[in-house]
């Protein structure tokens, strides 16, 4: 009978750390904002986290950031060494919806800038949204616009954070086996 | 027991010893190589392994580039046909990206091992993933890149080269390899040098023990003897072993005992010398003063002789004692205040108190005394010189003898002479003459009144003031006694 009320006590002391450990983790603003990272070796993007009471100020009533708070504190720049912004300057957002027919993807908008961007350049951005887009609960793929029109010379226009391939697991892999 | 007590006393600690020092410092030395020896081949090997890595990974992906850079355009089918026409050159990983990264080939899923690949079906659904690595990224804006680490055993190298068609980059190639052999031959080499180090390391400590203490034992034997001497047995020499400054040590401590015993035997003997001389004349007060108490019926005549006779005794045990006092003053007192001092008023002055005695004895003094000979040294040593060589001169001869006493000055010194026409001293007594209680004949020393020291004290006075004193046989008869003093000038003994 003793044994039995200390196993339930032990459960429930585990149980109350598991949902504190939930709470920190929200607390602390567990998103992660995606920027280029500054080296020669390793991930090409690096993050930093995000910070609610920064450049983007958090929308009222939310307890977690919008898709536009969370744009917005990309747009404005890394705020740590060792990080550098992938955007154009000026690059704004004009607005951020739920694409109505298919379910998970976000349209998000941004200004004519962005379309200055080709090639390594622009993915390195369009990973950066993505990235840190898909931390948000529900979504599942990016769709990004610049003033309105998706670029043309992109392999595809839905984008997924599974497509990132931001280091070469083969390497850790073959390190592990020998 | 008290020597064994006083060794454990002056015991070295082990860590202060000479050999512990020696013994270290050895091995703080061979420490500092074995360091080297481990460090620097193990960093070299890889400084080598890694330019020969980038050489080759840089070219095998120059390789690749300019068989992809053909295609004008890159489109995955047409390079996983070109990239399975290669060979992998035993790389692990190849992958080809269009400008904007996404990757047309990976070696791990398009490798077909040389056939074709299967078509992708209409309904198949494309695959895209991006490569966005530093190495593809810095490729794609147009630079070559390298990069290798050695860890966990592995040798991890990874390249990527821009695929350039006139001009513009159209895409790019990455390379990984991952080389255990060459991991393994570098662990291999560091674990063979770590066993060499420790071979050596073992070796090095015996012998420096061994070195430290060959060496050691030396001046432990030179402190040993030292410690027997110092407990008082002069006899003890150190065995001289090579040439080295250790047995120059040893030579120097064996010359400086035989000092010491020397020393030590001449003390000793001057000891029983001075004993034996003060003895005989107590001994002879005693005999005479028993003789008076004990033989009653002794006329007053016998009774006053005796009585002279103590006298006599006492007078001679007062020379021998202010003779001792005055050789320990020799020893011990540093010379008075020194002056210019004129030799032929200093002689004058003993002759004139001798030439009673010499009267007596019926001994005539000459003088032959030049001007301007000035020594520096005191009034009193050089008279009591003058005056014990004279009055030797004068107790020492017969009757009708005579004494010659001389002062001239030759060159840089003054030289006094004395010579007589007694006894003299047989060749092989002259250069022992001046020894302490040294006599050539008791007897007639004793008679004429003499301490055995007179000599002793003129040579330890002439000394004292930077002179010498010899003596030689007189022909036909007597001795000569030489004194030798630095000369004077006059305005040297103004200044």
């Amino acid at each position: 009978m003793k044994k039995r009320r200390r196993l339930s006590l032990f459960l429930a002391l585990l149980l109350l750390c598991a949902s504190c450990g939930t709470k920190t983790e929200e607390a602390d603003g567990g998103y992660l904002l995606y920027f280029t990272a500054v080296g020669s070796h390793g991930p090409a993007l690096d993050t930093q986290p995000y910070d609610p009471g920064g450049a983007a100020p958090q929308s009222e009533g939310t307890a977690s950031p919008d898709p536009g708070d969370l744009v917005n504190a990309l747009l404005s720049g890394p705020t740590q060494e060792g990080l550098v912004s992938p955007f154009p300057r000026g690059v704004a957002l004009q607005s951020w919806e739920w694409d109505p027919e298919q379910k998970g993807n976000l349209q998000v908008r941004l200004s004519e800038q962005y379309s200055g961007l080709a090639d390594i350049s622009l993915t390195l951005a369009d990973y950066c949204i993505v990235l840190t887009l898909s931390q948000l609960e529900g979504v599942e793929s990016v769709e990004i616009l610049s003033a309105g029109h998706t670029t043309s010379y992109r392999s595809h226009q839905v984008l997924t954070a599974a497509e990132a391939v931001l280091s070469d697991r083969s390497a850790a892999a073959k390190e592990d086996v020998t | 027991m008290a020597s064994q007590e006083t060794s454990q006393k002056k015991k070295v600690p082990f860590f202060a010893s000479l050999q512990t020092k020696y013994a270290m410092s050895y091995l703080a030395i061979f420490v500092v190589v074995l360091i080297l020896l481990n460090t620097y081949p193990v960093t070299a090997s890889q400084e080598l392994l890694f330019t020969s890595k980038r050489d080759s990974l840089k070219s095998q992906a120059a390789v690749m580039a300019s068989a992809l850079m053909e295609l004008e355009t890159l489109s995955s089918d047409q390079v996983v046909r070109v990239m399975n026409m290669l060979d992998d050159m035993g790389l692990d990983r190849i992958l080809v990206t269009d400008p904007a990264g996404l990757i047309l080939y990976d070696s791990l899923k398009d490798d077909w091992g040389g056939k074709t690949p299967p078509t992708e079906t209409e309904t198949e659904k494309p695959e895209y993933r991006y490569a966005l690595y530093q190495e593809v990224v810095t490729a794609l804006r147009g630079s070559d890149v390298f990069y290798s680490r050695y860890s966990d055993k592995v040798f991890t190298s990874t390249a990527a080269c821009p695929i350039v068609y006139r001009g513009m980059v159209i895409g790019a190639i990455y390379i990984q390899e991952l080389d255990q052999a060459q991991g393994a031959l570098l662990l291999n080499l560091q674990k063979n040098l770590r066993n060499i180090s420790l071979v050596v390391a073992a070796v090095t400590l015996v012998m420096s023990m061994v070195f430290s203490k060959m060496l050691t034992a030396r001046i432990a034997a030179l402190l040993r003897a030292i410690r027997i001497v110092g407990e008082g047995e002069y006899g003890h020499r150190l065995q001289i072993v090579g040439r080295d400054e250790l047995a120059q040590l040893a030579e120097e401590f064996n010359q400086l005992t035989d000092r010491l015993q020397t020393t030590e035997e001449v003390r000793r003997r001057f000891v029983s010398d001075a004993s034996h001389e003060l003895k005989t004349p107590l001994a002879s007060i005693r005999l005479l003063a028993d003789s008076i108490l004990q033989n009653e019926q002794m006329d007053e005549e016998t009774v006053k002789d005796f009585v002279c006779d103590i006298g006599d005794e006492a007078e001679r045990l007062t020379r021998i004692t202010e003779h001792l006092l005055a050789l320990t003053r020799l020893d011990s007192l540093p010379a008075g205040k020194t002056e210019p001092v004129d030799v032929a008023a200093v002689i004058r002055r003993a002759v004139n108190m001798v030439t009673p005695v010499a009267d007596a004895a019926g001994v005539t003094i000459q003088e032959e005394l030049r001007s301007g000979c000035m020594v520096r040294c005191t009034q009193d040593d050089l008279y009591q010189v003058c005056f014990n060589l004279i009055e030797n001169a004068v107790k020492y001869n017969f009757a009708g003898g005579r004494v010659y006493v001389s002062a001239y000055w030759d060159g840089d010194q003054v030289l006094i002479e004395v010579a007589d026409t007694g006894v003299g001293i047989p060749e092989e007594d002259l250069p022992k003459v001046f020894n302490r209680f040294y006599r050539v004949d008791k007897a007639r020393s004793r008679a004429a009144g003499g301490t055995g020291l007179g000599l002793s004290i003129v040579r330890d006075t002439v000394r004292r003031h930077g002179g010498w004193v010899i003596a030689r046989p007189r022909n036909p008869e007597g001795s000569i006694f030489t004194v030798g003093f630095p000369r004077c000038r006059e305005e040297e003994g103004e200044s």
